[in-house]
Parts: structure tokens; C-alpha cells; sequence
């Protein structure tokens, strides 16, 4: 479309006109039933209808929640990023507190959240929702703060600047330059944390706490009920209704979306985006966006009346004093103060409970995160045999890479507990226990991470180097071994550390199963911060949390940090 | 002479690199005006402060001692009536060039058909009419530094400040570029008058300026102030352009190569300044020079390299006691000749003995006599006491790769520390 004359402008078309309007009052339908069930009055236990009939709504519901943590994680991202960009007092507290938040395990969130949202709003639904819809926020937010405060970070200081010589203030500044740069890795950040959110969905929608059972309308308590029931017919339902849904999102979502992205890409070499997509197309060619997105014109023409008058040569301006601008001392003392307050009072509520666990259960406990920790070092290796092959393979073959890709896609967004049930029945048929079987159930989300990034690393590794190895006769091993695994090393690395992470967390998931009324369970960290959630032992589940995350984050910043240092300084070309 | 436009006085900018790291002297005492309709080259070598002097006159820097005024007024925050075009031109990338050239506009109160009128014009003059509705993704990098002129003559601008604009284009584009600039100085259409620009090209500087400013490094400051009375339009063949090119030439390479007290490094007791340059391009320059022995200005050309970065190899050779600089010639010492004819471990052992001998490893060499290894922020620090005035990091780059060379030290990457190998 876009050639270096002025392009003719898309043609407008009725057609186009009626379809955006069908599709905006689709969604206006659709917020005012989802208001209309958060509003409900508060049900001590709801009644998941397994009629087919009722799937859509059901799924429809859990996308509101998904679509709200999205939105609730972009709001903290981008103030939290940016607090900690532009306050180097603070980020010395902000960065290193992030790296815990996210090594805490989801599920260790769920029950404070659950019991303090329900006490809030006992009258109806929304302290339930909002719990429902944090837990997802949890599983989304974090790889989208790292992503905004990298871009932050690497935005350059001639477009600051230029800014600056615009007269952007910090409001403009952050609408016309941080926004806009970030842009790109926010959506693509967005679209993967939109996968990870679902990973739980089947536990947020429906889970019990010690003597209650807490349940919400969504498709993943629809398969909940479902696998309780032994309904199978019910549960294909479900996991085809949560296929539509993450296929629908992300092309109706998430494609138009990265396509749309690329315009704010800084790299200046290849030419302009050439593909479009039907929403894109479609978007260009109805009136009823260009009048819609017309009105901020208008009102910008009237706000433009109260600016200062044209050639206004004189040395006068908003101070400019770069970056690093720090609120006003008193402000930040204050404001300091409470956040102390308020974790030093966590902090000993905490402590206070840990201080109850007998020392034989931290023992306990303590066997059991090494039995966990034995799960996902043998749920990496045995990924890795297949991933790595396979993922240098693809990467390697362009042709293949853009065949598989949206497949590869798919299976890493599927929630992949609700496949549980399935595999699981399969382990049991070839004789096998929990015990082992935890083991691969944890792979199938875990997996996709060290595929992706291996592939993406093969990709980039330089046509040169691909000649010399070729030339140099690298066969064989020796072909892995000196050239290929050296060459995908650093983001190898990168997909191990994220697969770990999502083992460790899917250990919660998968040794401890339920299914019509019999449990399995695995000895593991999982199984007990599982049974300790639905015993309601709070200082149980309390201690085997808090044994999670400090063994993921202690885990990450010796063995892993030192295997991204040594990538970093060996194996990245060009350097 | 007229109310300067711009008026710097006594001004002085530190920065520290680092929280925590002692400042560093950036500019040191300028006093410097610029006339309505002076068109000002600010000439000198890297690591002059060339770049932050106009981004003080913008406004875009706040100095640490001294005042910046406009017009008579003192410049607090961005200066209004200055326009910038950037090394890099700076361009949004997720805005039309046309919405790239309003952008600096829409701070002001002006009717949508001035916004437009104004845009349009400023396209015009850089003969982009046409382009409006393109991304800077899809021109070419003449284009997009177009793009970057017409924006800041959009503004009417008093003053145009512009950052080393043709740095970052090939050497055709930069060429016919600063033609046309040039024509647009000498245009009497155009009202913008009074422009500084920002260049390490003498070239550069002759072609376009009725006065260069020449700065010295470490720390900057204003080393000369000469007019260019040559008419416009200048032609870069003639002779009376060539002997100005010529003086600059002299007047750099006099003040950057002082004239050296005979006797070669072993005479050296105090400790010199390490150049940015590696064996490598010391090597290079000792072999152009016995092919072709000659002016500083011609081997810039043959080494493919800007003037700047040349000096510092030669400053580096002369430094090794390889050439000796009189006036601004450049010839081989007879132990220059014995390299360039030695073989390869031969010359590895000449140079060696000449690195050896200088100061910096001497001193290093008693720092280390008891520990044997140095961590990279003491180094720094040492370095900084040793050879006050320049970049620590600068110099410890130098150091490591004459030092590694020469099997004097070792520098280790993973744990960040320099170990002393030689004797």
C-alpha cells in the first residue's frame, strides 16, 4: 500500500461500515452481561451448568477476566517501570523486588487475595471476580514490566531531546515518545503473558479453601465440574471451547495488533509493513472509525488555543533537567513510609505464621522441594532433547518455521492443566504413577519456552557462520558440540531459566490431581502447598511458599545467572 | 559589532559519569557570542565538548558555572528560538515525515493552515514536496536528514544548530547535502541567517562558515576563533579555499602535536597521555608513511580516516618514538624504519621495549609490585590520578591493548581485574 507518492487513500465501504458497528455493539452486549453476572448478588455456591448451551457464555466470561488482567497489567507496568526509570532512589528497591514478586509461585497469592477480596465486598460477586481476576494478573504482569522498563531504558537520548525541544512535558513525553517506542515489546509481551494467564484457569475459576468451595462461571470451571463429574464429553467441550478462544483472541486480537505494531519499529531498514490483515483493512475503510478518531482532533484544536503564541522568541520554557527526575523529598519520604509500613507489617504477619510450622514439617517440606526440584531439572533435560534438535532445526528452515509457527504457538497458549486429565489416563495405562508421571505433566507447558528460544536463536545465527561451519567440515557431534549449541547457548539459557520457572510453578498443578473422587498426589513442593490450600493450613502453605520462591530465586541468581554470564561473554556474535 | 544573538559567558559544564564518580571537566570558561547572520563552524578534535556547547546554546543543558543568554535574556529551560538538527536526525519513526515536521510546531498557538503552510514550505526548501504522507522507515538517509532540516526551519528558528548533520550519511550523500545547504545560506529567500554547526571536517567547516571556532580537548575549550572571508558560493578546488584548509590543518596539528623536545620517549619522565589508537593503526600508519612520506592531511585519506582519529594514531607513533612531526609533516625516526623492515618478532620486540618505557606502565609497574593484580575500579581511579584531564576508561583502554601487546599485562574479562605479567 504504502509507496513513496502520496498513497491513494483506502476506499470506504458500507460493508466495512456495518461489520465495525455489528462487531462494537457485539462487545457492548457483551460488557453488559459480564457487569450484569459481577454485580450478582454473592452465591455461596454456583451452580456450573454442563449444557453445551451454556459454554459460550461461560467462555466469554473467563475472557472478561483475562481481558481485565490485561488491562489492569498494563496500567501497573507502565507506572511501576517508570517509576523505577525515572527514580534511581527507588529502583534500587523497585528491580530487585520484582525479580522475588515473580519467583513467588501464582497460587501463593490466591488465598490471602481470596479471603481479604471476599471481606470487602460481601454482598456480591466482585470480591471474588477481582481475586479471580488478580490471580491472572500475576501470572501476566511481570515479563511486561522488564519488557516497558528495557524500552525505557533504550530509548535514545536524541529523541528525549527532540522532545524536549517540542515542549513535551513528562505526560507527552510518555504519550509521544515512551509509549509509542515501547509499543512493540509491550504487545508482543502482552500476547505471550495473555498464554501464560490462562495456565491457571481451571484453579482460579474453582478451588477450595479448607471447609468452602469457591466457584465462579467461566469455561475453566465448566472443565473443573467436568473432570469432577467424569463428564468427558463435557471436558472435550472445554478444551475445545478454550482452543476457539485463544485461536479467535489472537487472531482478532493479538495479529492485528503486531501488524499495527510494526510502524513504531526504530530499526530504519527494511521498507514499510506490507502485510495488512482483515481488521486492519477493515479499520481503514469505515467512516465510523475515521469519525471516531476524528474527535480527538477537535478537541486538540481547542486545547490548541490555549497555548503560548507562535515565534515566541524568548528564553523562556518549562525547566528541563533531563532525566532522572525525582519527586520532591517530603513527598518520597512519605510515601517511602507507608510502603515500609505496610510490608513490615506483611512481614511480620508472615513471620508470625512461619513461626507456628514445627520443625519436623520444615523438614518436610524441605524433602519435598528437593523431590520437586529433582521433577524439574528431569523436566528440562528430557524437553531439551527433543527442543533442542528440533527448535535448531526450525530455526534453520525458514520455510518450516513459518509453517509451524502459529501451531507452536497454539500449544504453548493452551492452558495446559486441562490437558492434564487426558495425559495423565494415558500414564496410568502404561502402568505408571504420579510419582513420574508429574514429571512429564509438568513438561507440556514447560517445554514450549526452550523451543521458542532455541529456534529464535538458531535464526539469528549469522549466514557466515553457518558457511564456515560447513567449509570447516563440522559433522556429527563435533557439529553440535564446537558450532550449534555454543551458537544457541545464550538464548538456550533463556528458555531454560522461563521453562524452570513455569515447572516449578506447574508442580502445583500437576502432583496433586483430582479426578472424579480419587487423588493422586506426588511427593513434591507442589503437592504440599496444593493439599495445605485445600486443608486451609495457612502456615503450612504459608512456609511451603516461601520455600518455593527462595529456592527459584536462589536458583536463578547462582546456577543461572552464572550460565547467562558465561553465554554472554563466549557466545554472542558480534561482540 | 552587533548584539550577538546567543551569548555564552564564562561558562563551564561538569559531569560525572557514574553516581558517586568525581566530575569531570567538560567545558572550561567559554565566553563565546554569536552575531545575528554569523555562520559558525565549531571545529576540534572527539572529546572537545563540541556537541554539549550547542546543546547548551538549545537550552537542552544547563551549565554547571557561567551564563547562556538569548537575545539579552538569560536561557532557562529550552531555548525557543533555536532549532536543532540531530547526528542521527532524530526522527519519529511512528510519525509521518510531515507529522515529524509539525511536531516541534504544536507547542504553539497556531492556526491548522499555518501548521500545515509551515510544514509545507520547510518541505519545499529541502525539496521533499511530495513526501509528506512517507515514514522515515521508507527514505533514504539524505532524505530523512532532509527531514531533519525542514523541521527545524520549520519553527523559524533565529538560530539553526546543527549536530555533525552529515556525519552519518556516505560520503556522496554528506557531499551534495552540504551543497545545497550551502546554497540555502547564500539563498536570500531564506530568512534564517544565523546557523552553528557542529563538524569534524575542516572541509566542512571552510565550505560553509564565515567564522570557525577551533576547540581543544581536555577539558574544552576555545583554542581559536578565525573568519572565513571567502565569498559564497565557495568552490572547494580553488586555491584561496585550500590555503585556508591548509592553515586550519597547521593551526590543529601545532596545538595538538606541539612541537617535541628531541630525544624520544626514553627522555620521557612525566606521564603522557596514552592516545586512543591500537598497535594495529600505529602499525598502518608506520607503513603508509615509508611508502609515502608527507603531510598529516594527505595520509587522513589514505588511511581512510577522519582527521581526528588519524591524529591520534600519529600522536600515539610519535608518542613510541616511531615518527617525529615537524611542522605538520609526519616522518619516520630511524627506529620507525627499523620497524617497518623487521620481521615479525623483531618488530613485537621493538615495540615492546618502547612500551616498557612508558610512563604509565612504569607507574604501573610500582603499583603493582606488591599485589600483582588491580581491580577495574581502582584502575580507574589510578588512572585518573595519573593522567588527569582524560577519560579514565579511555586511557585503560589504551593501556590493556598496548599493555596485552607488548605481554606486560593481562586483563581479565570474567573477573574484571588486570594482572601484571612482565618483569
Amino acid at each position: 500500500m504504502t509507496t513513496s507518492q502520496n498513497p491513494p487513500g483506502p476506499s470506504r465501504s458500507l460493508i466495512a461500515d456495518a461489520l465495525i458497528v455489528f462487531v462494537l455493539g457485539a462487545l457492548l452486549f457483551a460488557i453488559l452481561n459480564v457487569a450484569q453476572e459481577w454485580k450478582a448478588p454473592f452465591r455461596e455456591e454456583t451452580h456450573i451448568d454442563l449444557a453445551l448451551g451454556q459454554l459460550p457464555q461461560y467462555t466469554l466470561y473467563s475472557l472478561a477476566r483475562g481481558c481485565a488482567a490485561m488491562g489492569l497489567s498494563l496500567v501497573f507496568a507502565v507506572s511501576y517501570a517508570t517509576w523505577a526509570y525515572y527514580d534511581a532512589r527507588a529502583r534500587r528497591v523497585l528491580l530487585p523486588l520484582l525479580d522475588i514478586l515473580q519467583s513467588i509461585p501464582v497460587l501463593g497469592f490466591m488465598p490471602g487475595l481470596v479471603l481479604a477480596l471476599v471481606q470487602i465486598f460481601p454482598k456480591t460477586n466482585l470480591g471474588l471476580e477481582l481475586a479471580c481476576v488478580l490471580m491472572i494478573f500475576t501470572a501476566q504482569v511481570w515479563n511486561m514490566v522488564f519488557s516497558y522498563h528495557d524500552s525505557l531504558k533504550a530509548v535514545p537520548l536524541e529523541f528525549r531531546q527532540m522532545g524536549a525541544l517540542c515542549g513535551y512535558g513528562p505526560l507527552k513525553t510518555f504519550l509521544r515518545i515512551e509509549l509509542p517506542f515501547a509499543a512493540q515489546g509491550l504487545i508482543y509481551n502482552g500476547m505471550v503473558s495473555m498464554a501464560g494467564g490462562w495456565f491457571f484457569l481451571t484453579i482460579n475459576e474453582a478451588f477450595t479453601l479448607g471447609n468452602k468451595d469457591f466457584q465462579l462461571p467461566g469455561v475453566g470451571s465448566y472443565m473443573s465440574v467436568a473432570l469432577a463429574q467424569g463428564n468427558v464429553p463435557a471436558q472435550i467441550a472445554a478444551v475445545i471451547a478454550m482452543g476457539v478462544m485463544i485461536i479467535a483472541v489472537d487472531r482478532l486480537v493479538w495479529w492485528p495488533l503486531v501488524i499495527w505494531s510494526r510502524k513504531f519499529k526504530v530499526e530504519d531498514t527494511a521498507a514499510g509493513p506490507r502485510e495488512s490483515t482483515l481488521i486492519g483493512r477493515m479499520v481503514a475503510r469505515s467512516r465510523v472509525v475515521d469519525a471516531v478518531s476524528a474527535a480527538p482532533g477537535f478537541v486538540a484544536a481547542g486545547l490548541r488555543r490555549m497555548l503560548p503564541a507562535a515565534p515566541a522568541f524568548v528564553a523562556a520554557g518549562p525547566p528541563h533537567t533531563g532525566s532522572g527526575k525525582s519527586l520532591p523529598a517530603p513527598v518520597y519520604w512519605l510515601i517511602l513510609a507507608v510502603v515500609f509500613a505496610i510490608s513490615s507489617f506483611g512481614l511480620f504477619q508472615l513471620g508470625a505464621m512461619l513461626a507456628k510450622v514445627p520443625a519436623g514439617e520444615w523438614l518436610t517440606i524441605t524433602g519435598a522441594a528437593g523431590m520437586t526440584f529433582l521433577r524439574v531439572i528431569s523436566a528440562l533435560v528430557i524437553s531439551s532433547l527433543w527442543t533442542i534438535p528440533v527448535g535448531v532445526w526450525i530455526g534453520l528452515n525458514p520455510k518450516w518455521a513459518r509453517a509451524l509457527q502459529p501451531l507452536i504457538q497454539f500449544a504453548a497458549s493452551f492452558p495446559a492443566p486441562m490437558l492434564y486429565p487426558l495425559v495423565f489416563g494415558l500414564v496410568l495405562a502404561v502402568g505408571g504413577t504420579l510419582q513420574w508421571g508429574a514429571i512429564i505433566l509438568m513438561m507440556l507447558g514447560a517445554q514450549w519456552y526452550i523451543l521458542f528460544n532455541v529456534a529464535a536463536g538458531a535464526q539469528a545465527i549469522p549466514a557466515d557462520m553457518l558457511a564456515c561451519a560447513d567449509i570447516f567440515q563440522f559433522r556429527g557431534w563435533a557439529r553440535w558440540r564446537k558450532f550449534l549449541l555454543p551458537a544457541i547457548f545464550p538464548p538456550l539459557v533463556t528458555g531454560w531459566i522461563t521453562s524452570a520457572g513455569g515447572a516449578w510453578n506447574a508442580s502445583i498443578v500437576s502432583e496433586f490431581l483430582q479426578q472424579g473422587d480419587k487423588t493422586f498426589t506426588a511427593t513434591g513442593l507442589g503437592a504440599t502447598i496444593s493439599e495445605a490450600t485445600a486443608a486451609g493450613d495457612f502456615n503450612r502453605l504459608a512456609a511451603s511458599v516461601v520455600v518455593m520462591a527462595v529456592c527459584v530465586v536462589v536458583i536463578n541468581r547462582t546456577f543461572w545467572k552464572a550460565l547467562q554470564q558465561k553465554g554472554d561473554l563466549y557466545c554472542r556474535f558480534g561482540g | 559589532m552587533e548584539e550577538p544573538v546567543i551569548k555564552l559567558e564564562n561558562v563551564s559544564l561538569e559531569f560525572a559519569a557514574e553516581r558517586h564518580a568525581p566530575p569531570a571537566l567538560i567545558l572550561s570558561d567559554i565566553s563565546l557570542g554569536i552575531a545575528p547572520n554569523d555562520i559558525v563552524a565549531l571545529l576540534g578534535p572527539s572529546g572537545c565538548g563540541k556537541s554539549t556547547l550547542i546543546r547548551l546554546m538549545a537550552g537542552l543543558l544547563r551549565p554547571t558555572r557561567g551564563k547562556v543568554s538569548f537575545n539579552g535574556r538569560e536561557v532557562e529551560g529550552i531555548c525557543p528560538g533555536v532549532a536543532m538538527v540531530f547526528q542521527n536526525f532524530a526522527l519519529f519513526p511512528w510519525l509521518t515525515v510531515e507529522g515529524n515536521v509539525c511536531a516541534p510546531l504544536e507547542q504553539y498557538r497556531l492556526a491548522a493552515g499555518e501548521v500545515a503552510g509551515r510544514a509545507r514550505r520547510a518541505l519545499e526548501m529541502v525539496g521533499l514536496t511530495g513526501y509528506e504522507k512517507v515514514y522515515p522507515r521508507e527514505l533514504s538517509g539524505g532524505m530523512k536528514q532532509r527531514v531533519g532540516i525542514a523541521r527545524a526551519l520549520a519553527v523559524n528558528p533565529e538560530v539553526l544548530c546543527m549536530d555533525e548533520p552529515f556525519s552519518a550519511l556516505d560520503v556522496l550523500t554528506a557531499e551534495s547535502l552540504r551543497n545545497e545547504l550551502g546554497r540555502l545560506c547564500a539563498d536570500p529567500a531564506n530568512p534564517l541567517r544565523t546557523m552553528v554547526s557542529v563538524t569534524h571536517n575542516i572541509e566542512e567547516a571552510v565550505y560553509l562558515a564565515k567564522r570557525i571556532i577551533v576547540l581543544a580537548a581536555h577539558p574544552g575549550r576555545i583554542a581559536l576563533d578565525i573568519p572565513n572571508p571567502l565569498p559564497y558560493p565557495r568552490e572547494p578546488a580553488a586555491p584561496e579555499f585550500q590555503e585556508i584548509v591548509e592553515q586550519i590543518h597547521e593551526i590543529l596539528t601545532s596545538h595538538e602535536l606541539p612541537e617535541a623536545v628531541p630525544g624520544g620517549p626514553s627522555a620521557i619522565q612525566t606521564i603522557e597521555p596514552l592516545p586512543r589508537a591500537t598497535i594495529g593503526e600505529i602499525l598502518g600508519l608506520i607503513s603508509i608513511c615509508d611508502e609515502k612520506p608527507g603531510d598529516l592531511f594527505d595520509l587522513g585519506d589514505d588511511m581512510g580516516k577522519q582527521f581526528d582519529e588519524m591524529l591520534e594514531a600519529v600522536k600515539a607513533a610519535e608518542l613510541l618514538g616511531l615518527v617525529h612531526t615537524p611542522h605538520d609533516h609526519v616522518a619516520l625516526t630511524p627506529l620507525g624504519m627499523r620497524i617497518q623492515s623487521a620481521p615479525v618478532a623483531e618488530r613485537k620486540a621493538i615495540l615492546r621495549a618502547q612500551i616498557d618505557r612508558l610512563g604509565v606502565f612504569t607507574k604501573l609497574r610500582e603499583e603493582l609490585a606488591g599485589a600483582r593484580t588491580l581491580d577495574a575500579d581502582t584502575l580507574r581511579d589510578r588512572l585518573g590520578e595519573w593522567v588527569p584531564g582524560h577519560k579514565p576508561l579511555d586511557t585503560a583502554h589504551t593501556l590493556i591493548s598496548w599493555g596485552r601487546y607488548a605481554g606486560l599485562v593481562e586483563w581479565d574479562s570474567k573477573k574484571q581485574i588486570l594482572r601484571w605479567c612482565g618483569s
